[in-house]
Order: C-alpha cells, then sequence, then structure tokens
C-alpha cells in the first residue's frame, strides 16, 4: 500500500512483466522471471477497471485463458464453472445467463466477480490485483474485501493486492509493504506495521496519528516538542518528527497529577467531534494541534495531553 | 378548451423554423426533382406544362445503371483496399512508440494540403505512364489518395478508443500479440471500422475529380455520367442522376451516425 503515485501500480505492472525493469531480479517461487515476456510469467491480473471484454459473454471471458492453452473443451466448462462457483456467480446469473450475458450488462460488483473468476481459472503462480476495490460503493467494498480474504485462503495463490486504503491493507494482508515515492519504506505484518511504524511517513500513513516537528539536541540528549524536552538518544542534531496515536494519548485536567512514565503536554481543547467511536479533541499545543481520542466528550478547556511514554515515536528527519 | 397563449407562440415558432429548415435543406432539392420528371419546361412558365416520366425511362434503359455498378464496384474495391492499410496502420499508430509518428500522419494529409487539381493532374500523369490511365485500378489508386486520410485518422482514433488494459489482459492470459489483436483489439474495433468504412464508400462513390482525370473517357462513374449529361444540356437526366447519387449517400449517413461514436472524434485530438 502507498499514496497514489508511490509506484505500487508501477511494482505489480513490472512484476506482470508489462514494464521492463532497468535494475533488480523477480523471481516466483526462486525462478528468475525476470527477463520472461507477460505472457510466460503465469500471473493473473485483476484490472482495477477489471478490462472484461465487452464483446464476449461471461463464459467466454472467463474461458479465455483455457482456450488459449489448448485446454479439452469439457474441461473448459468444468473449469469455468468452477471458477464462477468459486466466486459465487453461478446462483446470481444462472447457467444461461453466464453463456449469454455480457460484462457491460453486469453491475460493478458482479464484473468485479467475473474478473476474478477470469484470473483464477488459469491457476496461476500469481495474482494480482490493482486496486480491485476502488470501484465499488462503501458498502460492497466491505463484502468483497472479506470474501476475496476467504477466496485467497482456499485457493492458495500468492496474491499481491495493490490499495491506497490502509483499512483495506491491513485487514486482509498476511504481510503489508508501505511504499513511498517509488520506495519500499516498510514490510511487515499488518500488526507490527500499525504498532511499530518505524518512520513518520508510514505513522502518518496509516491515520488517526499526531505528527508534531521537535528539535534534537545531542549534547543533553533530549528532543523540545511543543514546550517540553523529551529524553532521547540521539547522534543527531537537527528535526525531528514526534508521532503518537489519537487513541493511545488522553485527557486530563491542568491540575491533575499525571504519574508513571509518561509525556505531558499543556494545550487548549479548541473543537471536538463526534467521529462514531469516539469523541475526537482538537488540542492546540503550541503552534500545533493534535489530536486525542476518548469515550466522553470532554468538558475542559485547559487541558493536560498525556501519552505513555513508549507510545511516543521519534524519528530524526534526514537532510 | 384551455389553450396556454405562452405555449401556443411557442409552439407557432417552432413550426415556423421547422418549415424554414426543411425548405432550406429540401428547396434545391425540389428543383431536381421537378426537373426529373419535366417534358417541356420554357419561360415564362413557373412549373413544367408537360410532366412525365419520359427521361427516367431513358435513363434507366441508358448507360447509367452502368455506371452506377462500375461505382459500387469501385468503391467497395476502395474501401477494401483502404482498410487493408489503415486498419494495421491505425492499430500501430494508436499502440506503439512509432518512430517519425507525426511525419508519418502529415504524409497521409500532405496531398489534401495541396489544391485536387494539380495533384490529380500530376497523378495521371504518372498513372498513364504505368498504363493505369483510363483503366479501374488507375482510379481505384486515385480514390485511395483521398480515402487513406480519412481512414488514417479516424482508424488511428478507434483504437485509442479501446482502453490498452483489455489487450493487457489477453496478454497476461498468455495470448500472443497477434492473437490478441485478432480476438480482442480488431472485434472491439469493428464499430469503427464500420464507420470508417461507410466515409470511405461514399467518398468514393462521390469522387470526381479525379475519377474524370484518370478514368475518362473509358471509366464512367455516376458523377462523371451526370457531368457528362449536364454538359450537353439535358438537365433533366442531370438531375434524375444526382438524385439517384442521393440515395446511397443517405442511406449510409443513416447508418454512420449509428456507428461514428463521440468517443472516437475525443480521440481525434489525442494522435
Amino acid at each position: 500500500m502507498g499514496p497514489s503515485g508511490c509506484g505500487k501500480t508501477t511494482l505489480l505492472r513490472s512484476i506482470a512483466g508489462f514494464i521492463k525493469v532497468d535494475s533488480g531480479r523477480i523471481c516466483f517461487d526462486g525462478r528468475d522471471v525476470t527477463g520472461l515476456p507477460p505472457q510466460e510469467r503465469d500471473t493473473a491480473m485483476v484490472f482495477q477497471n477489471y478490462a472484461l471484454w465487452p464483446h464476449m459473454t461471461v463464459f467466454d471471458n472467463v474461458a479465455y485463458g483455457l482456450k488459449l492453452k489448448k485446454v479439452p473443451a469439457s474441461e473448459v466448462r468444468r473449469r469455468v464453472m468452477g471458477a464462477l462457483e468459486l466466486v459465487e456467480m453461478v446462483d446470481i446469473l444462472g447457467v444461461e445467463g453466464i453463456e449469454s450475458r455480457k460484462p457491460p450488462e453486469l453491475s460493478g460488483g458482479q464484473q468485479q466477480r467475473v474478473a476474478l473468476a477470469r484470473a483464477l481459472v488459469v491457476q496461476p503462480k500469481v495474482l494480482l490485483l490493482d486496486e480491485p476495490l476502488s470501484n465499488l460503493d462503501a458498502k460492497v467494498r466491505q463484502r468483497v474485501r472479506v470474501e476475496i480474504r476467504r477466496l485467497q485462503k482456499r485457493v492458495r495463490i500468492t496474491t499481491i493486492h495493490v490499495t491506497h486504503d490502509q483499512e483495506e491493507a491491513l485487514s486482509i494482508a498476511d504481510s503489508v509493504v508501505v511504499m513511498d515515492k517509488g520506495k519500499v519504506i516498510q514490510v511487515g505484518s499488518p500488526q507490527e506495521i500499525y504498532r511499530r511504524p518505524q518512520s513518520a511517513f508510514v505513522a502518518e500513513f496509516l491515520g488517526s496519528s499526531n505528527v508534531l516537528t521537535g528539535q534534537l539536541c545531542r549534547a543533553d540528549q533530549t528532543v523540545s516538542v511543543g514546550g517540553i524536552k523529551l529524553s532521547c538518544a540521539t547522534a543527531a542534531e537537527g528535526k525531528a518528527t514526534v508521532v503518537f496515536r489519537a487513541d493511545e494519548a488522553r485527557l486530563a485536567g491542568e491540575e491533575a497529577q499525571v504519574q508513571g512514565n509518561v509525556v505531558v503536554f499543556q494545550g487548549d481543547v479548541e473543537e471536538t467531534l463526534f467521529v462514531g467511536s469516539a469523541f475526537r479533541h482538537f488540542v492546540k499545543i503550541g503552534t500545533e494541534l493534535v489530536m486525542v481520542d476518548s469515550p466522553e466528550s470532554s468538558p475542559l478547556r485547559r487541558v493536560k495531553v498525556v501519552v505513555p511514554r513508549e507510545k511516543v515515536q521519534i524519528y530524526p528527519l534526514e537532510g | 378548451m384551455k389553450v396556454n397563449p405562452g405555449a401556443m407562440g411557442r409552439a407557432t415558432v417552432k413550426i415556423a423554423f421547422l418549415a424554414l429548415v426543411l425548405f432550406v435543406i429540401f428547396g434545391p432539392l425540389s428543383s431536381l426533382a421537378i426537373w426529373s420528371v419535366a417534358e417541356k419546361w420554357y419561360w415564362p412558365y413557373a412549373l413544367p406544362q408537360q410532366v412525365g416520366l419520359f427521361y427516367w425511362g431513358r435513363v434507366l434503359g441508358s448507360d447509367l445503371m452502368r455506371s452506377l455498378q462500375l461505382g459500387f464496384f469501385i468503391a467497395t474495391a476502395v474501401t477494401m483496399l483502404t482498410l487493408l492499410c489503415t486498419v494495421p496502420v491505425g492499430y500501430a499508430l494508436a499502440r506503439f512508440d512509432v518512430l517519425f509518428k507525426s511525419v508519418i500522419m502529415m504524409l497521409f494529409l500532405l496531398p489534401q494540403a495541396f489544391p485536387q487539381l494539380p495533384v490529380f493532374a500530376n497523378a495521371a500523369v504518372l498513372l498513364y505512364k504505368f498504363d493505369l490511365g483510363a483503366t479501374i485500378p488507375g482510379v481505384v489508386l486515385i480514390h485511395m489518395v483521398g480515402s487513406l486520410v480519412y481512414a488514417v485518422w479516424i482508424m488511428t482514433a478507434v483504437f485509442k478508443s479501446i482502453p490498452v488494459e483489455m489487450e493487457e489482459a489477453a496478454i497476461n492470459l498468455g495470448a500472443s500479440r497477434i492473437k490478441t489483436f485478432l480476438t480482442i483489439a480488431l472485434p472491439l474495433a469493428v464499430p469503427g471500422i464500420v464507420a470508417s468504412s461507410l466515409l470511405v464508400f461514399l467518398y468514393s462513390l462521390d469522387e470526381f475529380t479525379g475519377t474524370l482525370l484518370i478514368g475518362a473517357p473509358f471509366v464512367v462513374t455516376l458523377p462523371v455520367f451526370m457531368y457528362n449529361a449536364s454538359m450537353g444540356y439535358e438537365l433533366q437526366v442531370a438531375s434524375i442522376t444526382a438524385l439517384l447519387l442521393m440515395i446511397p449517400g443517405m442511406v449510409l449517413l443513416v447508418l454512420l451516425e449509428r456507428y461514428l461514436k463521440a468517443e472516437y472524434l475525443s480521440m481525434f485530438g489525442r494522435i
């Protein structure tokens, strides 16, 4: 995952073989495919706009890959129906519908399923999904997301799923690769990525995070941020990014005594919004605005923002 | 019954406008229709003194039908040959980084940049050198000078309007480039190919300058026939020819309107 324009689709198209790589190698299961044309890579891609062929019936769309491989007609039929069964399209269209209807007559979600079936039916080594859910409306997306995950577990095909939606990535992936500006920034399990982002970019991209700018000082091994000093082992001088999550901070009264290994900022509550799962307080600390989530709306104006020390991440800024 | 005066007024304006449009379009044509049945018509009479189908009979029994057939034959040949050239060229221009793309597109346009007459007159000299003067292949070639221009631009736009992912999806599943072209791009381009062939067919059917210069005196298509007829002051024969020549044009234009999609036109600028 990564923001738009970060190169994730380019990477996917390189894996499929549509883009020649300048350097590096692409291997599937130890086999080097870098020099192979897209036809011989045994990948199957589901395109963002599905790219179903409007002049062919649903059956012919799905059967295309098998017919190319000269699979006998009876087996083509069995496997096409099997793949469509897998994506639950047989019940929706019926056998007759599959043989007579063409993609433009189907809804977005149905086209998506047919595109998946077309890719799965050839039993590829790698299944490539290019933002497959971005053209679906929010409700359908939630459902199809779960279905894709279930399907992938069932067919056991390595799947690379490109998305800019962090929730989507975290909820269905075994392993998440975060990209930015053409570079892989962090690789890890969804939990790792979420709990221990290794850069300000990842933390920010995962959302609901507060990003403050601080000043590192090597002499006394601290970083000054939001009017306070935090101890921090540093070998560098200069600016640093200080990050903590909105749901890991809490509010306390101005006079309250706070104990434990925590970081305490002084600030003013500027605004409180109800966001469904919590109340989000926007607190002004010096010149910066941070978000603090809590289950109850706080009536206070002058507050302390309290964050456990181990939840505060400090990243020196490069350059 | 109560009538809304505002609506009445608007309806009157609408009808008046429609009548004006019909008059502007069909007014000049009506004189053709009247001439085609005029057996006797002298000044100062506003309408012919004697009306009849004498000239229609004469025309239909004459060489005109042969000219019509010949015109259709030539137009068909021109259309087929043009498609044979422009479908692959259009595809290549739309999909690949062809070297000197703009130069190639300009080359196709170039004959149109000069006045037709000198271009065709020079071409005639050349064609006579190869013994193609006054032959059907010669006329077909001269028609293609014009038709290739339309067809290349339309075909390029047509292939551009097909999302490239459609083809990538086929390649991804293992189809070769040729197989992809034949099973995906070509079928999807059919409406555009039909539209472009209709345009080319009409162009060839109505082409006059080149046909006269290259084809005369042995290859006489309908427009040349009409020209000869009106030179002989037989306005009746010329009118009937004009009316006959309109029929395929109108039929094909109605078809064209069905097949020429707005997407193609929007692609023209992006070639």
